[in-house]
């Protein structure tokens, strides 16, 4: 069963917008959506969560519409990029003014997390950005959500707050039923975590599937200078180019293998060269 | 769980208490400049109702940056129009209040001067209920739709009749001031609140249906790269 199945969505802003014909995000797993800035990460996951009029298409979350649903909503969490909570309200407020319409709410694990984070009561516009985060998270994470989804989770975070959000995650997803759908740009937090892999580049999907299956598909290719010509280069996604040598990512291994033969060196790409070199040459 | 209806009330005056302070200034300098000034201040008596319950239709509405706007109340698990009805609720009834107090506030002046002609009592409930529905009604479709930076040139509008409203209607009670007796003119704004305040259901449901429908500032102006 998919936690998240999306339909021909079009967001269109003018000339500009994110389109996915399809996508399912399976559950019980752990979905990383990947891009660069401005590539429509923000736009998709709020898509899902229906904060955004659609121009066309229809989303599915957890076998049902979100929008239409106010217990469905129960069973979502959403950790954005800064909180969305009124600013002038301490953070015991935020929790009074929330806490008490989820039933599932668990006031000894936000209790727990507080105090485990550090998160001070004062108020969301007196926090740091690493605070806002973490209270965004708590919140989200105190409902025991079936689906958390989160926009750069861990996005300002010092390392230990961080290394102590993705222990919280690891074991949300002990569960076997939970789901997860995140964004970020810190791409260590993938490789260690996440199951499945969605790429977006300038509002399209570039890639989707399991993560290994994913980086399979590609290739970076190291070489000397002179084995980069313009009938070579065509190969490349995206390539970086230096005096002494060539790096470009290829969606074609064995084409490339077969251009430039034992000369030009082939490994297989990590997330963050995915990314870089998806969007063209640099 | 609880009466849900409670429990959004509750929701809504722990977020207007929140940034009260500010508004408690304003409530102070307004009614300091009334009693200063007596009946020629009565503007600011007049128009409080209104700018309380504006505070706290758009203030409360307005979480963290524009792009964010309403996504708490979108996402609680209650039916958004239980959500914003509760805010509508809110602006009754610190309408309510603030006509209320206005009230305490109209005799306190004729103590300190005596020689004023005095304000009707019924006349300033009427005003301050109207001015309050005015804010409930008429902006809460718009703030509900663009968000209080898209939507501020007609907020702005608003609240501008607001002010012309208020100063008119205390012009108009220096001019027919009788002496605290109850004519036909005192009753006017008082039934018009009432017929304004019957419209609160269709204004939420107008709300409802075009809650975030306008997009904000940077839906409009995105960050997508060409």
């Amino acid at each position: 069963m998919n936690a998240v199945s999306i339909r021909d969505l079009r967001k269109e802003y003018g000339d500009f917008g994110v389109r996915v014909p399809e996508l399912d995000l399976p559950k019980g797993y752990v979905t990383g959506l990947v891009g660069r800035n401005g590539s429509g990460k923000t736009t998709l996951l709020r898509a899902v969560l229906g904060l955004i009029p659609l121009s066309a298409g229809r989303v599915t979350v957890l076998g049902g519409d979100l929008a239409a649903d106010p217990e469905l909503r129960a069973q979502v969490g959403f950790v954005s990029e800064t909180p969305y909570y009124l600013p002038s309200l301490t953070v015991s407020q935020v929790r009074d003014a929330v806490a008490p319409f989820y039933p599932r709410w668990d006031e000894e694990l936000y209790r727990r997390l507080r105090e485990e984070l550090e998160l001070p009561d004062r108020r969301v516009k007196e926090l740091s950005k690493g605070q806002g985060k973490i209270l965004s998270f708590i919140m989200a994470y105190a409902t025991r959500p079936r689906l958390l989804i989160l926009d750069e989770p861990t996005a300002n975070l010092d390392p230990a707050v961080r290394h102590a959000l993705m222990g919280c995650l690891r074991r949300y997803m002990e569960d076997g039923e939970n789901t997860l759908l995140f964004s970020t740009h810190i791409t260590e937090d993938l490789e260690g975590l996440c199951d499945y892999l969605v790429g977006l580049d300038r509002g399209r999907i570039s890639f989707s599937g399991e993560k290994d299956a994913v980086l399979e598909r590609y290739a970076i290719v190291q070489g000397p200078a002179d084995l980069l010509t313009p009938e070579t280069a065509g190969v490349f996604l995206g390539v970086e180019r230096s005096a002494v040598g060539f790096t470009g990512l290829t969606a074609d291994p064995a084409e490339a293998r077969a251009l430039f033969g034992e000369e030009a060196r082939l490994r297989r790409p990590t997330i963050e060269e995915l990314i870089i070199y998806q969007g063209g040459d640099l | 769980m609880k009466n849900i209806s409670a429990l959004l009330l509750r929701r809504e005056w722990t977020r207007y208490h929140s940034f009260g302070g500010s508004w408690l200034f304003i409530w102070g300098i307004y009614l300091v400049i009334f009693l200063l000034t007596g009946q020629s201040g009565s503007f600011f008596l007049v128009f409080l109702p209104m700018i309380m319950s504006y505070g706290a239709l758009v203030t409360a509405s307005q979480a963290g940056e524009a792009v964010l706007a309403g996504t708490e109340d979108f996402l609680l698990p209650v039916p958004l129009r239980r959500v914003i009805w509760a805010r509508y609720q809110l602006v009754f009834l610190i309408g309510l209040a603030s006509s209320l107090l206005c009230i305490i506030m109209l005799f306190l002046g004729r103590l300190l001067h005596p020689s004023d002609s005095f304000y009707s009592p019924v006349f300033l409930f009427g005003m301050g209920m109207l001015t309050a529905g005015a804010s409930a009604v008429f902006v809460g479709p718009i703030i509900f739709r663009w968000e209080f930076g898209r939507s501020r040139v007609l907020n702005t509008l608003i609240i501008g009749l607001g002010a012309a409203v208020g100063a008119g209607s205390s012009a108009l009670v220096i001019i027919a001031s009788n002496g605290g007796g109850l004519g036909m003119l005192d009753l006017v704004p008082l039934l018009g609140a009432v017929l304004l305040w019957a419209l609160a259901p269709a204004s939420c449901a107008l709300a409802e249906k075009n809650y975030r429908k306008g997009g904000v500032t940077h839906e409009k102006k995105p960050i997508i790269l060409p």
